[in-house]
């Protein structure tokens, strides 16, 4: 390791930095062949920022993201969120962090099919809480996730469940669960890679509007270039690494 | 929170889980009926086992038995008044019964019981177990007439409820009509006198009883009615012999035998001299002497309205010896229909051949009272037993016992304690010469009554929990404590100088029922577990199915499971979902199978007898079982570990799988759809 936990917070300059990534690798192992796929990726994003990352399919864009997401460990390299280096959070520090501090939208939604839509958006505020905490919050946090369902144009759906919503209504659903905790990043997976273009361009103008109205920090993947211009900075990533 | 809120959402939503709980429920339902019936068993087992025999028994080790019993009974009740609420004493001995009113050659080894009534009931369940002197406090071997009348037609209407769609008279008649073809000429010329003798009451009961009878069960209840028409007559009826003996003929042959030809057969003992008989008969007639008068024939002559051929004299001595042979009396005992009260017999209800039970529970009685038995027995309490001692003797049944321990209702007859004692040779024996007492009078048993009060106390005290847990000693089960009592008591009542001789090589032992019958109470007990045991096993497997499904669900919730961990939830938060989800099932389970079985337990008597009527299944022979109904109590402690159990299998069914979940790859479940 490169960086000391000190000097890490002994700089003021990632501060204003939600995301820091330096020099990461990770490689699958498969069998007897390796498959090396992030070959040292650093990146930063600053607070507030909307960063679109671009990259031919299995470039390694979804890996990254899990790697910033704490949804897995890198093979050598640091992240740091929130000027927190993440190889130094114990596990429940990490459960915490990705409940608190991350919101994930994936390209197939994974709404719970048991759920309707308010409490698949109640669920992520519900992983935050005690049983006996949530049930003394359950109204206000209800009210909170039908109040973010209602600004994401769902507010006539909250008792349908997933399979009664169309491809866009649903990701807007996955939208309002990343985003229920008021997350300091959120990390969206293509979000309209499975959405046509009109449908896509409006979640993307949902995602937009909360960069814009709530300054909310956004790491986007996708393929789709015109839908990565509107992003305030654009990632390539190729052969594993990044490039500009 | 989202462990409970996903953990019930899924038990909702998916039906696999509900075929988990419908699994366990069944295994708990099963459990639940299993112990709540060898519970039943086992409490009317432990009931019954009593019912022969008091709380304390004390006996003399050997079959002497135990003498200067009234003295050490006075003193027990003296000594332990507080203990103690009455004793008997009680002879047990075996013998050969015969019951030659149905069968001449029957004959089967019974226990005898010599008991004192009313004394008995009051020291042991017997009296409630009496099936026409249950009702009364003070059952004797000596019951007023009426009452044992007042309950036969009681009986009768019982029959009559049974007798639901009567098909009319038809049949009976037609069977009346064959056995009366058959009888022989004289018996029915004698038979139409009496009844012509009846009065019209007598006519019409008898008529009204025959008519009841439905034609579908008939052939069961003919015993029955034969028995109770019988009754009829020997309590209202005539007590001319003429009358009685032909009726009760005409009633085992149309009844019983079928045919009349049985009458001849039955009267197996006098059958060479009938052979004979019919043989002069037809010897006569080929010589032509049947006109000449008969010698030695004086009433035939004496009237000298009728002169008597000698054929007419053989045939009418043929007819007595049949009559003889089908009467449940012996010649020159016919007058009253019932034996003094020395002897009289209280029979088993279950004694093979006299009364029994067919698959649809109807009791049938091939006996009761004012029928006859003859008991042959050893007098055990003779000091050598050589040379011909075996005793044989006549009694009369005056009631049915009833104990609800087949072993013992089939198997015993009860009679009073002073005839019995003296029978087996226990009685005082007086010495000729001194005209002393030689030997004084002995029991095999003294059965002893424990105050309940006493022995709740008793319970009320260990059953405290500072005694459960030790911290205070256990109080002596009340009953043992009595036995040692009385084993004090007892062995100063034998040490004391003017009892001492009496006692003379006699030993004497105290000890409770539950001691004596551990084996038989013990048996079923172990079988209880035994059962418990098997059904438990049996069981296990609603956990490998828990498993099975729960390990299904898990892989078909890959995909949310990827999403929870993203969202926050831990390993351990995956896996407590799913384990709760098995808690759930087993509870759910649990309540449904407990709820269930204890309806079923409720209702079981009813269901089976549905069950038989609909599908003509019986899974309880009521033939085989002296059982009412099928036994069931349902205890709450046992519940209450059932329920533990279940929900104990679902937690151990879901522990892999939810393990299983617990280690799943986030990033591998969301990568894909
Ligand atoms: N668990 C895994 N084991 C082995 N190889 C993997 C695994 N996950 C992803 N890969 C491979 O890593 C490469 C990058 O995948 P991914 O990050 O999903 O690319 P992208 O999202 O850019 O399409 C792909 O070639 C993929 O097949
Ligand atoms: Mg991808």
């Amino acid at each position: 390791m490169r960086f000391t936990i000190g000097k890490k917070i002994n700089n003021p300059a990632p501060t204003n930095a939600a995301v820091v990534v330096r020099d990461l690798h990770k490689t699958y192992h498969l069998g007897k062949t390796t498959l090396p796929v992030l070959r040292g990726v650093s990146l930063s994003v600053r607070k507030g920022q909307f960063v679109a990352m671009v990259g031919a399919s299995g470039s390694g864009k979804s890996t990254l993201l899990h790697l910033i997401g704490l949804l897995d460990k890198p093979d050598e390299g640091e992240i740091t969120l929130d000027s927190r280096a993440a190889a130094t959070l114990s596990s429940g520090q990490r459960h915490r962090m990705r409940c608190r501090d991350i919101g994930f939208v994936f390209q197939f939604y994974h709404l719970l099919s048991e759920l309707n839509v308010l409490e698949n958006v109640a669920l992520a505020a519900m992983v935050d809480h005690s049983t006996l905490g949530w049930l003394a919050q359950r109204g206000q946090q209800r009210k909170r996730a039908a109040t973010l369902l209602d600004r994401l144009g769902l507010g006539g759906r909250l008792s349908h469940k997933p399979k009664e919503l169309s491809g866009g209504e649903r990701q807007r659903v996955a939208i309002a669960r990343a985003l229920i905790n008021q997350p300091k990043i959120l990390l969206a997976d293509e979000p309209t890679g499975n959405l046509d273009s009109n449908t896509g361009r409006q979640i993307l103008d949902v995602l937009r509007k909360t960069n814009r109205e709530l300054g909310q920090t956004i790491l986007m993947v996708t393929h789709d270039a015109t839908i990565a211009e509107q992003a305030d900075h654009v990632l390539h990533l190729l052969d594993g690494r990044l490039v500009e | 929170m989202y462990k409970l809120f996903l953990c019930f959402r899924y038990l909702r939503r998916r039906f696999a889980a509900w075929a988990a709980v419908i699994a366990v429920a069944l295994c708990v339902f099963m459990l639940v009926v299993s112990i709540s019936v060898m519970d039943g068993f086992v409490s009317k087992i432990e009931v019954a086992a009593k019912g022969l025999y008091g709380d304390v028994v004390v006996d003399g080790k050997s079959l002497d038995g135990l003498p200067y019993y009234d003295e050490l009974i006075a003193e027990i009740k003296r000594q332990l008044p507080d203990k103690v609420e009455d004793a008997s004493p009680f002879i047990l001995t075996y013998g050969l019964l015969e019951a030659p009113f149905f069968s001449a050659n029957s004959r089967q080894t019974v226990q005898i019981a010599g008991i004192r009534l009313p004394e008995h009931t009051r020291i042991s369940a017997f009296g409630q177990g009496l099936t026409y002197q249950g009702d009364i406090d003070q059952p004797t071997f000596d019951p007023p007439l009426e009452h044992l009348l007042e309950n036969i037609r009681r009986q009768i209407h019982q029959t009559d409820r049974l007798a639901r769609d009567v098909a009319r008279d038809k049949g009976l008649y037609d069977r009346l009509e064959n056995a009366w073809k058959q009888l022989p000429p004289p018996q029915r010329d004698r038979f139409e006198d009496a009844w012509g003798s009846l009065s019209p009451e007598q006519n019409d009961r008898l008529g009204t009883v025959w008519r009841k009878q439905p034609p579908e069960q008939r052939d069961r209840l003919e015993g029955r009615s034969a028995i109770v028409i019988y009754a009829l007559f020997s309590y209202l009826g005539s007590p001319d012999p003429n009358v009685t003996i032909p009726l009760r003929n005409l009633y085992t042959a149309a009844f019983q035998q079928r045919d009349m030809e049985e009458i001849l057969v039955r009267a197996k003992p006098y059958q060479a001299q009938m052979a004979e008989l019919e043989r002069q008969i037809n010897q006569a007639i080929a010589d032509g002497t049947a006109d000449e008068p008969a010698e030695g024939d004086a009433s035939g002559n004496d009237d000298g309205l009728t002169v008597k051929t000698k054929e007419d004299a053989l045939r009418e001595q043929l007819n007595r010896l049949t009559e003889m042979a089908g009467s449940d009396r012996y010649a020159g005992d016919v007058s009253f229909p019932f034996q003094p009260p020395g002897r009289r017999a209280i029979v088993g209800l279950g004694l093979p051949g006299f009364i029994f039970r067919t698959e649809d529970g109807t009791v049938v009685r091939m006996a009761g009272p004012g029928n006859d038995i003859v008991l042959t027995l050893i007098p055990f309490g003779e000091k050598s037993l050589t040379g011909n001692l075996l005793v044989r003797d006549v009694f009369t049944i005056i009631d049915e016992s009833r104990t609800d321990v087949s072993t013992v209702d089939a198997n015993t007859v009860y009679l009073p304690f002073e005839t019995l004692q003296k029978i087996n040779k226990m009685g005082p024996q007086i010495d000729d010469e001194t005209g002393r007492i030689a030997r004084p009078a002995r029991t095999s048993q003294i059965h002893v009554k424990v105050r309940p009060a006493f022995a709740q106390a008793r319970e009320r005290a260990n059953s405290r929990l500072a005694v459960r847990l030790g911290m205070e000693p256990r109080l002596r089960d009340a009953l043992d404590e009595v036995a040692a009592d009385i084993q004090r008591i007892g062995m100063e009542l034998r040490n004391d100088p003017r009892y001492a001789a009496g006692f003379a090589g006699t030993e004497l032992r105290a000890s409770s029922w539950r001691e004596r019958q551990r084996f038989l109470v013990g048996q079923i007990q172990s079988q209880r577990t035994l059962v418990v045991i098997m059904f438990a096993v049996i069981s296990s497997v609603a956990v490998v199915l828990i498993f099975v499904i729960f390990y299904m669900i898990v892989l078909q919730k890959t995909k949310d499971i990827g999403v929870i961990k993203s969202l926050g939830g831990s390993s351990m938060g995956v896996a407590s979902i799913f384990l709760g989800y098995g808690g759930a099932t087993g509870l759910i389970g649990a309540v449904l199978g407990i709820l269930g079985g204890w309806q079923f337990v409720k209702h079981i008597n009813a269901i089976h007898d549905w069950v038989g009527r609909t599908y003509g299944f019986h899974v309880w022979n009521r033939e085989w079982f002296m059982f009412d109904e099928i036994p069931a109590q349902v205890d709450a402690s046992s519940l209450l570990s059932i329920a533990v159990g279940a929900i104990i299998a679902g937690l151990l069914g879901s522990l892999i799988p939810a393990i299983i979940a617990s280690h799943m790859q986030p990033v591998r479940a969301l990568r894909y759809e």
